[in-house]
């Protein structure tokens, strides 16, 4: 059980600015969406969420620890990022590829146990996969290398989820399955996601909780209940969407 | 797909194959009667002078060198993530070699060429360090465009050199560059960088499988990327210095054998970084044999050889492909 919290957190890449002074909390058990146009800064957040950049101004506490005072290896033993791209330049199998997630977990000296290539071969199990996992990585098709990698990230079996674009060539099927999976198994196990998405009807579907990235470092934070109204979702879209009543909830259409 | 335990054993084995070849082989073969009475002592002393004096020495070296080459080289590949880097890439032997050449023009040999090579080496390598060593931003495109324009910088000044030597020493210039062990007196230095280096890298052989996926996807699963990259660019840098100044730019084998063992047993470094330094040991004994029998009493560079095999036999096992895909 870890929880995330961001202090006045300014953040901006290349002179633009993503945040101001963003204040929020990522309690366990719950499900934060990320949503926003191109280019306002999601896979920047959510790297900066990660410690894999550091803000401008501000702190991010990883249970009342200064995650800038943390070591990448105490960071990565409770915090987990799904990246939007994976680089595959030498020849590796999928299995071995997963049991990487096991890294942050064993110490310098120790190999990876029995235990471990179990674990990694349970979170194939869980995205289908078990049958390739002597396949080569570079192999596979875009959709498979993305369900390798959130099998990796299964594997290293974070307090705390950050997920750049799960959604990234997977099929609409697996859209569902994985992320159904996810949100449960977070609920049930007092973790936390933090994903960015451009599906509203996603983001309504699986998040409880929304953070709106607006132009000019301008953002809306809140639950998603809140947030989803057609006036918000207008400004944060640039463009007009019907809500409207569907068969499990609301359903959001750009007109 | 050979077993880990497997591919160790058998390289082990190639690798006493090939100082046994070196040691029987060349003007004056050596039966295996003889090769035995060799070891127990019993043979004639000339035999004995030929064998321990000259090609014992010479194998030796061959065999530091090559491993060096190797180690040298998977390092470069995963400090460049490209299966394409080799150890000379970042400009190591071109700094080694202006300065040993520099040194040739002037009349100078021996100790003072070698020791001239290694202060080349390591200026070189500071160079390319502080250049490509920015603002917090070192990523592997940067430092590999750094190292490959002072490579040509320095290959534009070895072109200087050689095209204004006088021919008296450009015969022993050109060989020098081509790579070539024939006179060298064999040191402990090599060796002690040699163990060094795969003492360490071993020990960071599990960060390394990691940091060949990416510096991102390495930070996220726990890695102190910018320390683990500056070692890595230090310590290849480092043994590829002690390869150069024993044996000038011997090409292909820190290019070649760390590709290969790849394709033939995947990447996990704990396997790789062992096995390289033997397959690239035996390779280059192997290939210097080669290059003293194979026109005698004519003697070739080294370098030569190992390109001689070296390129047929990875383009028999990249089209053989061991039911694996290669990138590159």
């Amino acid at each position: 059980m870890s929880r995330l919290s961001l202090q006045q957190l300014d953040v901006s890449i290349a002179g633009k600015s993503i945040c101001r002074q963003l204040d929020l909390c990522i309690e366990p058990g719950q499900v934060w969406g990320i949503l926003g146009r191109n280019g306002t800064g999601k896979t920047t957040l959510i790297h900066t969420l990660a410690g894999l950049r550091e803000a401008d101004a501000g702190a991010i506490s990883l249970d009342q620890q200064d995650i800038a005072q943390l070591t990448r290896k105490q960071v990565a033993q409770k915090i987990g990022v799904l990246l939007q791209h994976t680089e595959d330049p030498f020849p590796s199998t999928v299995l071995e590829t997963v049991v990487t997630g096991r890294h942050p977990h064993i110490n310098h000296w120790q190999w990876e146990s029995r235990e471990d290539y179990q674990l990694a071969q349970q979170a194939l199990e869980q995205v289908e996969m078990l049958g390739l996992q002597q396949r080569q990585v570079n192999q596979l098709s875009g959709g498979e290398r993305q369900r390798v990698s959130i099998a990796t990230l299964l594997t290293q079996d974070p307090a705390i989820f950050l997920l750049d674009e799960p959604n990234t060539h997977l099929d609409l099927n697996y859209q569902i399955s994985l992320l159904s999976y996810l949100s449960d198994y977070v609920r049930q196990n007092q973790r936390s996601i933090v994903m960015s998405l451009h599906d509203i009807n996603l983001a309504a579907r699986f998040c409880d909780h929304l953070l709106f990235l607006l132009d000019d470092g301008k953002t809306l934070a809140g639950p998603t209940a809140k947030l989803l109204n057609s006036h918000d979702l207008e400004a944060l879209f640039q463009h007009p969407i019907d809500v409207i009543e569907g068969p499990r909830g609301n359903l959001y259409i750009p007109r | 797909m050979l077993r880990p335990p497997a591919l160790l054993l058998s390289l082990i084995l190639l690798s006493i194959g090939s100082f046994i070849l070196a040691f029987s082989v060349g003007s004056f073969q050596l039966s295996v009667a003889q090769f035995v009475a060799l070891l127990d002592g019993s043979e004639n002393e000339i035999t004995r002078t030929i064998i321990w004096e000259l090609r014992a020495p010479r194998a030796y070296i061959a065999f530091i060198t090559g491993g060096l080459l190797s180690l040298a080289g998977v390092l470069m590949q995963v400090l460049l993530r490209n299966p394409l880097a080799d150890p000379y890439i970042l400009g190591v032997s071109g700094g080694a070699s202006v300065a040993a050449l520099l040194l040739m023009f002037f009349g100078l040999s021996g100790s003072l060429v070698t020791g001239g090579a290694f202060i080349g080496a390591l200026v070189s390598i500071l160079l390319v360090f502080s250049l490509s060593h920015g603002k917090g931003n070192w990523n592997p495109s940067r430092l590999l465009l750094t190292g490959v324009v002072i490579a040509a910088g320095w290959g534009a000044m070895i072109n200087f050199i050689l095209s204004i030597s006088p021919d008296k020493p450009l015969r022993g210039m050109l060989f020098w560059l081509m790579g070539d062990i024939s006179n060298i007196s064999p040191g402990v230095s090599g060796l002690l960088a040699l163990l060094a280096g795969l003492l360490i890298c071993f020990a960071l052989a599990r960060q390394l499988n990691i940091l060949s996926r990416g510096d991102l996807q390495a930070s996220a699963l726990g890695i102190a990327v910018k320390p683990l990259r500056i070692s890595l660019f230090l310590i290849a840098s480092a043994l590829t210095a002690f390869a150069v100044v024993q044996a000038g730019s011997v090409g292909f084998v820190g290019l070649i054998v760390p590709h290969m063992l790849r394709l033939i047993s995947g990447s996990d470094h704990r396997l790789l970084i062992p096995a390289s330094v033997l397959l690239g040991g035996s390779l280059l004994v192997i290939s210097d044999t080669l290059a003293r029998t194979i026109i005698a009493p004519q003697q070739l560079p080294v370098g030569v050889i190992t390109a001689f095999i070296g390129v047929p036999f990875f383009l028999f096992l990249l089209n053989k492909n061991f039911g694996r895909q290669v990138t590159s």
